[in-house]
């Protein structure tokens, strides 16, 4: 009996260490999936999900010159034409994220060569960026029948398509996002030298962070709040993105990517200068409020999971015939009001801060 | 027998392992101890529904149920009465005087303090999910909000006791003094339970300190820092200087007011970011410094504030707490 044992137990001995030691990912694994990942959707040599060459490290999808007016319409009227320009937005969204890698991956593959990195860190980096590279290849057919759609034109299956597509558009968004946050903390801990000290080159890190930070937000309260499902199939309800989604807001925040202002630059650097006080001033007022914000977004985050968000989304805009916010809220025990207000705590106090003191440090 | 003996032994093996597994799998993790056993007392508190009894026995000023049968100030007894009942019950703020009619102290009413002190825990409750922290602390805690809920059960049976009262009295002066006697009964209760009211939101505060290691204060975290800890002093002391120390609590509450209401409540000397660097460093580095300076007399952290009288302060809190002092008003 024992040797019939003994010969079970060897090969399933052997498994579980298969199973536990997978090959650890080096810095130029990163990279080389990288490489791969921009050539997802490549027709006839017309990259279409990295379409920008200055831009070639960053998700930009390109589309056909018909849906591309329409996206950048400046003044539309009809619910379907601001829909269109609500997916122009979820790009704007994906410029903010890759911006950050654009910028810094250069430094960061150069450095991180020469640095004692944890290798858990590595593999964790690498599989969101697997991860996303996956997601992009699903997305594919999603753009393929959202393309189709729109230059067939038969509106109400326009319009579902566009729902559909916005919400897996959504998908690939959340999966960036998961890759940029990883790739931020690795370079900050391993490829930023004086990350602590105020100047102008660890200050441009931290706004090219900072836009990170607003696109997520943005996404969050605009885009993935208004996700939901019809039967099996996933559903971003983009006619109360463009009714409730303050596009004063999207607009106001969303706007061309900046840098860190001259007046803050010149000023910080010169101790006898008149402004070098008031530069200083806005600089630390930028960066406690970063900090703040940097501790509190985890819990934010914990709460927005738990939480039904599309309900409450729903009754925050008055979507819902005869319960108003307030009478929601209300009707909620204390301890579920209580998680309610934090969200809503968590916009109006840490990420309108961050926004006011980041506003006076850039141009 | 022996047979039988071997069963239930080997029952007993069973019951105790399967126990002991149990309780290893469904152990409430750490991680959420805090929160849900928080969480609980909220709820159970607003299910005891006292603020609606503390709003009835607001507007129920008068004996029986004979509404003109108003308590007046024709007697010491009612007098007492009507002043216990000021300080529990005003919807406004109280101001005292002296002898000379000079103000002396103005503070608010125990029902519009527990106010604050509901929000506030309501506020830093979510603060508290899946947080990482010292056993200690979380013990601490845990009981807080069971001293907390038995604060809460009394003084529930306290009002019904007083209500009960006051509804059957027709208005002899014997009657009266036990009335007193329970609103006096009731006003020890209640400041009982603020004071472990503020030691619960103390812990609640120290929890999430430590999870973060070094908390980041925002100016509304800063001042329910300060809340609690004025409310944990205002609430301990004897009922003579008590109007002081609630004065002080009042300022706090104040800049709570005010902050809410975007109203300005820092100024070019002393701005937003660095009442909060000092407020860090006060707390992360030197919490008993602030602590006892709170525990000072109103006039002796005015002086404080004026850089004066601070040599029982340690010497490198001291620029800290003048900040602090300075932004809340003293």
């Amino acid at each position: 009996m024992r040797k019939y044992f003994s010969f079970l137990i060897f090969p399933l001995v052997a498994i579980i260490f298969l199973c536990g030691c997978g090959d650890d990912k080096t810095f130029e694994n990163l990279k080389n999936l990288y490489d791969s990942f921009r050539q997802v959707y490549v027709v006839e040599d017309k990259n279409i999900f990295f379409s920008d060459e200055l831009l070639s490290n960053s998700l930009v999808i390109s589309y056909p010159e018909e849906i591309n007016n329409a996206i950048n319409n400046v003044s539309p009227s009809t619910d379907i034409q601001k829909c269109y320009v609500a997916i122009g937005y979820q790009q704007k969204i994906l410029d903010y994220i890759f911006n950050y890698y654009e910028k810094n991956q250069d430094n960061f593959y150069k450095i991180i060569s020469s640095k004692d990195y944890d290798k858990n860190e590595m593999n964790n980096l690498y599989g969101s960026l697997e991860s996303l590279k996956n997601q992009l290849n699903t997305f594919k057919s999603s753009y393929s029948m959202f393309c189709d759609a729109t230059i067939d034109g038969v509106s109400n299956i326009m319009e579902f398509n566009l729902f559909s597509y916005s919400y897996d558009l959504n998908q690939v968004i959340e999966k960036s996002f998961d890759f940029i946050y990883k790739f931020i903390n690795m370079n900050t801990k391993y490829c930023i030298s004086d990350y602590e000290k105020i100047n102008a080159t660890t200050l441009q890190y931290r706004i090219d962070k900072t836009y990170v930070d607003i696109a997520y937000i943005i996404y969050l309260q605009n885009f993935k709040a208004f996700n939901y499902s019809v039967g099996s199939k996933g559903i971003c309800d983009l006619s109360s993105v463009v009714e409730n989604s303050n596009e004063f807001v999207l607009v106001e925040d969303l706007q061309t990517i900046k840098s860190l202002s001259s007046f803050i630059s010149t000023n910080i650097i010169d101790n006898s200068s008149s402004n070098y006080q008031l530069a200083i001033d806005l600089v630390n007022n930028y960066l406690y409020s970063q900090e703040v914000f940097d501790q509190r977004i985890k819990n934010f985050k914990l709460i927005y999971n738990e939480q039904n968000i599309y309900t409450i989304t729903q009754y925050k805009f008055g979507n819902i015939n005869g319960v108003d916010y307030d009478s929601f809220l209300s009707a909620l025990t204390p301890t579920e009001k209580s998680n309610v207000m934090a969200l809503s705590e968590f916009e109006s106090n840490y990420y309108n801060k961050l926004l006011e003191t980041f506003s006076l440090v850039i141009e | 027998m022996k047979f039988w003996i071997k069963i239930v032994v080997a029952l007993s093996v069973i019951v105790v392992l399967g126990f002991g597994v149990w309780a290893f799998f469904f152990k409430e993790k750490n991680e959420v101890v805090a929160y849900n056993k928080t969480s609980e007392l909220v709820d159970y508190k607003e299910s005891l529904g006292l603020k609606q009894k503390l709003n009835d026995l607001q507007s129920y000023d008068y004996i029986g149920d004979d509404v003109s049968n108003v308590i007046d100030d024709s007697t010491s007894t009612k007098k007492d009465i009507l002043n216990i009942r000021e300080i529990m019950l005003s919807p406004t703020i109280i101001i005292t005087y002296d002898e000379g009619g000079n103000v002396t102290c103005y503070f608010d009413s125990y029902i519009i303090i527990e106010d604050y002190l509901d929000n506030a825990i309501l506020y830093v409750l979510p603060y508290l999910k899946n947080i990482k922290t010292d056993n200690n602390l979380l013990k601490n805690l845990k009981n807080n909000v069971n001293e907390y809920i038995d604060d809460l059960k009394e003084f529930d049976t306290a009002i019904d006791i007083l209500n009960e009262c006051q509804k059957n009295i027709e208005g002899t002066e014997i009657e009266f003094e036990v009335l007193l006697g329970n609103y006096n009964s009731l006003r020890i209760k209640y400041k009982q339970l603020l004071n472990d009211g503020a030691n619960l939101l103390n812990s609640i505060l120290d929890c999430i300190r430590n999870n973060y290691g070094f908390l980041k204060f925002d100016t509304n975290f800063a001042l329910i820092d300060s809340f609690a800890r004025s409310l944990q002093v205002s609430s301990d002391v004897d009922e003579k200087r008590e109007p002081f120390f609630s004065h002080d609590l009042h300022l706090v509450i104040d800049k709570l007011n005010k902050l809410n209401n975007n109203s300005l409540i820092f100024n070019e000397e002393f701005d937003e970011y660095s009442f909060l660097t000092n407020y860090n460093n006060l707390i992360n580095k030197f919490e008993g410094e602030y602590d006892k300076a709170l525990s000072k007399h109103n006039l002796e952290k005015k002086q404080m504030a004026d850089n004066q009288n601070l040599s029982d302060i340690k010497q490198d809190a001291q620029k800290y707490l003048v900040v602090v002092l300075n932004v809340l008003g003293y």
